[in-house]
């Protein structure tokens, strides 16, 4: 897959309008039973673009329908479920998908670009939680040398 | 700090060290650790702390970044902070991999594993699981709200380990999904906002080109030429998409047709094997009805069976039907074990069960007795003395009328008429019904043709064209859908431009003036009085053919593809070459022949009181007796005969 084939991270975050959804959505609709796995992709990949964490997650349950009955498509869901994941914040998961799909193509410039983006995010948010914390242990420590020292 | 790799080895311990942890112990634990932590600044613990500290600080933060609301859950993550001491490396596991689990969509059934864990490491046992599992539930529930457009809902979705187990084969080298986004949607596939500026600048493009720019008009058309391009691209890989679809498409189409076909190779087996089975189970009824002779009670559906102790020279007469009258005048059945319907001169016409051998009732409607009358499947048609033709639908009979009817069952009979002969010479054992009540089935009826000014002697019916002959001369064609009369054809006339007209017919005999008749598409043949048999073409209504040869009235007729067979009442049965004209047999009785039927192996002929059975193969004659007077009618279907006689009994024989 060249690097045309796969979006870039940019494009991953940026976010369809409510009218373009809907047009995706219709065209699913309307194609009913026999639905295209484009139309569905297209469909998927629009809820996963969106800002919403509930269309989020119906966009990756659809790419995870699209895995699972699609086996040529396969490859390219792993990366869309990884996007999707790590969207979600379910890193593991997100981590599990890329370095699958790393596993077949190694030279792939989106899937190491995710990779980084994974990681950034995970050590980012430890980061954060880190200081959150421990300004709470910092307090929790004042309020209980208080309650000794009253003592 | 790498706070992401979670060594494999806490992994394993995690499970073994979770489970057995008792409320007041960690609570113990949890003061003493806090009391530790206060007084000693040690460093090993601190970065235990730490460490752990910050998985649940990511767990934390995760929560936070993703907005949730409610905070009862926030709460007890704090909790969660507080309480993790030395037990760092798996409480950092468990809420790594709760967190995941709780907030994906994707590992329904992980959560209760590992909410144990939680609850036995917070010691908030009766808290913490009970509001995570109720919050899990709200978002599942709300998911799978939101998931009802997708319509492949599951109800276990899969975690990524099982999907990625699956095969991962090389995708054919085409049009990637995305590429097909870009192309079906080339608006969407942009940042909108950035779209919307190509757009606004576009139609800046359009408002601007005028002539008096050259080099303005030189950009637009450059940037039209772009356009178009762009657009070319985009069709093409819009058509490989689509191409790509009909290919699978018409791989999925292959694969089912293959599938159609297998099965109906399937089917086919299996449809022989069956025909297969129902010759062996024919030829298995054959040999118990032949064994029956000597065993009384192999009939297995039979309750009381009445054997007759007389000799039998061939052919056993399997049962024998009382309750008629008078002497039977027709009979016909639908199959060796299905229906029978027998009609008298006691004016009753009775439905009789093959199967239990009982009378199922009674027909009302005829005034006069039934002459004639054909049975085909379900529907009946009689033609009877009161120049009626009426039609009757026995297909609601329901065989086990057994409640409703005391009709007499084969060993009970009833009242005996004046005008039967003595007939039971050996049976003492039935018994008399005071009352004979007999099912009258009054919803069989379906319609009457009226029209003969005769009465009804002969009549043949197939699909929905009915040919009667009647004393009154003529030969009436029916149509049985509207019940309208469609041609007459007149015997008189017919019979004047013949030579047949003979001594006999003013013999004042009561024979019917047609005797038998029967058609095929347009092609009518009938047995008159005058001993001749014609062949009319239906759709002139005029006589094209006579045969002549019988000294008496015919009585009876059938005919085939290549032969016809009539019998009179000078005791003889001709066969008759359809080709030639000419006749091929005669077979001499020493009765008038009253009723045949022939198939392409031999011909029944009711003559005197006895059947014969006449071997169209090996030409031999054989006898089935049991009747004490003149059989009137015999009809066979398959391997079973029935027979009515003057004798008032119906007596059914097996070949």
């Amino acid at each position: 897959m060249t690097d045309n084939n796969l979006p870039s991270m940019a494009d991953a975050d940026s976010c369809l309008s409510d009218s373009q959804l809907e047009v995706l959505k219709k065209q699913y609709i309307r194609e009913g039973e026999y639905v295209t796995e484009q139309t569905r992709f297209n469909y998927a990949w629009g809820l996963i673009k969106s800002k919403n964490r509930r269309e989020q997650t119906q966009g990756v349950l659809l790419l995870t329908d699209i895995y699972r009955e699609v086996p040529d498509r396969r490859r390219e869901c792993l990366f869309y479920l990884a996007l999707g994941h790590f969207k979600l914040g379910n890193y593991n998961d997100a981590r599990k998908f890329n370095e699958s799909l790393l596993e077949f193509e190694p030279n792939n410039s989106q899937a190491h670009a995710l990779r980084q983006e994974i990681e950034d995010r995970v050590a980012k948010e430890g980061y954060i939680g880190m200081a959150i914390v421990g300004s709470a242990v910092a307090i929790g420590t004042i309020i209980l040398t208080s309650l000794l020292k009253k003592k | 700090m790498m706070a992401t790799t979670v060594p494999a080895s806490t992994r394993t311990k995690q499970p073994e060290k979770g489970q057995p942890r008792n409320q007041q112990q960690n609570l113990v634990e949890a003061t003493s650790s806090r009391a530790a932590m206060v007084q000693s600044a040690a460093n090993a613990a601190l970065t235990h702390t730490v460490s752990g500290i910050s998985a649940t600080g990511r767990s934390i933060s995760s929560m936070v970044s993703s907005g949730l609301q409610s905070p009862k859950h926030r709460i007890v993550e704090m909790l969660h902070a507080f309480d993790v001491t030395d037990l760092a490396s798996s409480a950092r596991h468990t809420l790594s991999t709760t967190s995941s689990i709780v907030f994906s969509p994707l590992t329904v059934q992980a959560v209760k594993g590992d909410l144990t864990g939680i609850a036995s490491l917070t010691g908030l046992t009766g808290m913490a699981p009970h509001l995570m599992a109720s919050h899990y539930l709200k978002r599942a529930t709300a998911n799978a709200q939101a998931l009802a457009l997708t319509g492949a809902i599951q109800a276990t979705p899969m975690p990524a380990d099982q999907l990625l187990a699956e095969d991962i084969p090389e995708p054919a080298a085409r049009v990637s999904l995305f590429q097909g986004f870009k192309a079906s949607y080339p608006g969407h596939a942009k940042n909108g906002r950035r779209s919307k500026n190509h757009q606004r600048r576009r139609k800046q493009g359009y408002g601007e080109t005028d002539a008096d720019d050259p080099q303005a008009a030189f950009s637009s058309l450059l940037n039209e030429r772009e356009r178009t391009i762009k657009e070319q691209v985009k069709l093409q890989t819009q058509k490989t998409v689509i191409q790509c679809e009909l290919d699978q498409i018409a791989a999925s189409i292959e694969t089912l047709q293959g599938k159609q076909k297998n099965l109906g190779f399937q089917l086919a087996k299996l449809s022989e094997r069956e025909d297969d089975l129902a010759d062996t189970l024919g030829e298995i009824n054959d040999k118990l009805a032949g064994i029956s002779e000597g065993n009384k009670n192999s009939n297995g559906q039979q309750m009381q069976l009445e054997y007759r102790n007389e000799t039998r020279d061939s052919g056993t007469c399997m049962q024998t039907f009382y309750g008629h009258d008078g002497i039977v005048t027709c009979l016909d059945l639908n199959g060796p074990y299905g229906t029978m319907v027998t009609a008298s001169r006691d004016r009753t016409t009775r439905v009789w069960d093959l199967t239990t051998f009982k009378c199922l009732g009674q027909l009302p409607g005829h005034e006069d007795y039934v002459e004639c009358m054909q049975l085909e499947d379900t529907t009946l048609v009689t033609g009877s003395r009161d120049n009626t033709i009426r039609m009757w639908n026995l297909a609601d009979l329901h065989h086990s009328q057994d409640s409703r009817s005391s009709s007499p069952s084969p060993s009970e009979s009833s009242r005996h008429s004046n005008d039967i002969t003595a007939r039971m010479n050996d049976d003492d054992d039935y018994s008399r019904s005071s009352t004979d009540t007999l099912n009258v089935l009054d919803s069989c009826w379906t319609s009457t043709l009226n029209g003969h000014t005769g009465s009804v002697t002969c009549l043949y019916f197939e699909d929905s064209k009915l040919l009667s002959g009647s004393n009154d001369k003529t030969i009436k064609e029916w149509d049985m859908t509207t019940g309208q009369c469609v041609l007459t054809m007149d015997l008189l006339w017919a019979m004047s431009t013949s030579n047949t007209w003979s001594d006999w017919m003013n013999d004042g005999n009561d024979e019917s003036y047609v005797g038998g008749l029967q058609f095929w598409q347009y092609a009518l043949c009938s047995g008159t009085i005058d001993g001749a048999i014609r062949m009319w073409d239906l759709r002139t209504g005029q006589s094209h053919r006579t045969l002549a040869g019988h000294t008496g009235p015919v009585t009876t007729l059938q005919f085939d593809s290549f032969h016809v067979v009539s019998g009179g009442v000078d005791k003889s049965i001709r066969i008759w070459d359809l080709r030639t004209g000419g006749i091929q047999e005669i077979l001499q009785y020493e009765d008038p022949v009253r009723s045949l039927q022939f198939d392409s192996s031999k011909i029944i002929v009711g003559s005197g009181d006895s059947l014969k059975i006449y071997d169209r193969n090996s030409q031999q004659h054989s006898y089935y007796t049991g009747h004490t007077n003149t059989v009137e009618s015999v009809r066979f279907s398959d391997s079973v005969l029935a027979s009515g006689g003057q004798d008032s009994t119906v007596r059914l024989w097996q070949r």
